[in-house]
């Protein structure tokens, strides 16, 4: 089942399939949308913009990186979290194109790695 | 006999052994044991023992088996697989472990989270990072396991955690999978 990707609630496929990885990851940033969506920087980067002009999302630089999560204080917030992580949690393709990418700290040091 | 193609199960009982012997109790935990649990679909790279019991001498018994101590590391000449022993105590987020699952095989012994606990560990990195590969490993060790892994305990460490809706997806994609299964 790909619900995310053929959906194009949000207004295109890509901008529902942003949406939604940001609702399951809670916090990211556009390369790591781009690396487990399968979609060119640049798309993401565009449909970012949109979203926080819209102030739906909400963005903040943690060195060079420029982290993007759900805004808490868009006016549906909590109705718009709802319904994102339903249509990701039946995303099976979206959650393992998640899983691609390890979000747990590892220990530094470690050899060969 | 740790050779090149001993397997991590075989490592983890040679490792667990020979500490034992030197008086440790040595609990192989984390992505290993879930490796341990479902070895078909997860395979990790290093063994995570949590001492629960310290006796002494373990380096000795640990460079008889072939390992040698690169910094918080143990890495092995003819194995691909490091040791570490991750700092104490024995716990699943906040929440102390007390009992484990002893194996016994050919005269060896292993020491090995139960697999509601490799469960609850794998899922750990969903609840509190969002790792969708800590999903995965959980569901991998619950299809491997189904009739060993309490699902309840599981789902009330999630609501202890304020994280239902983890454990909501994790309990749908298990679902989903069984309907795949009886639609075949």
């Amino acid at each position: 089942m790909d619900l995310v990707r053929a959906h194009r609630l949000f207004g295109g496929r890509v901008r529902t399939a942003v949406l939604a990885a940001i609702r399951l990851l809670g916090e990211t940033y556009p390369s790591e949308l781009a690396a487990v969506l399968g979609v060119r920087l640049f798309a993401v980067q565009r449909v970012l913009e949109s979203l926080e002009r819209e102030a739906i999302i909400t963005s903040r630089s943690i060195g060079r990186t420029r982290s993007v999560s759900l805004n808490p204080r868009y006016f549906a917030y909590r109705e718009l979290a709802q319904l994102l992580w339903k249509l990701g949690r039946e995303d099976t393709d979206l959650q393992m194109a998640l899983a691609s990418r390890r979000r747990r700290p590892r220990r530094t040091g470690k050899p060969g790695l | 006999m740790i050779a090149a193609s001993s397997t991590l199960t075989e490592v983890a009982y040679e490792v667990c052994t020979a500490l034992g012997r030197a008086g440790f109790t040595a609990v192989l935990t984390g992505g290993s044991a879930a490796t341990f649990y479902a070895p078909e679909a997860y395979l990790s790279d290093d063994l995570d023992f949590v001492l629960a019991l310290r006796g002494t001498n373990g380096e000795s018994a640990l460079r008889q088996l072939g390992y040698e101590r690169r910094g918080d590391f143990y890495l092995h000449a003819s194995s691909r697989f490091l040791l570490e022993f991750p700092p104490g105590p024995l716990a699943v987020g906040d929440e102390l472990v007390r009992t484990w699952s002893t194996h016994r095989h050919r005269g060896k012994v292993l020491h090995v989270l139960t697999p509601t606990d490799s469960c609850r560990d794998r899922l750990a990195s969903f609840l509190f990072w969002n790792d969708f590969r800590g999903l995965e490993q959980a569901l991998h060790v619950y299809r491997a396991q189904r009739r060993k892994v309490d699902l309840g305990s599981i789902n009330a460490w999630c609501t202890r955690e304020r994280q239902p809706d983890k454990f909501e997806l994790f309990e749908h994609r298990l679902r989903a999978r069984s309907r795949g299964r009886k639609g075949r």
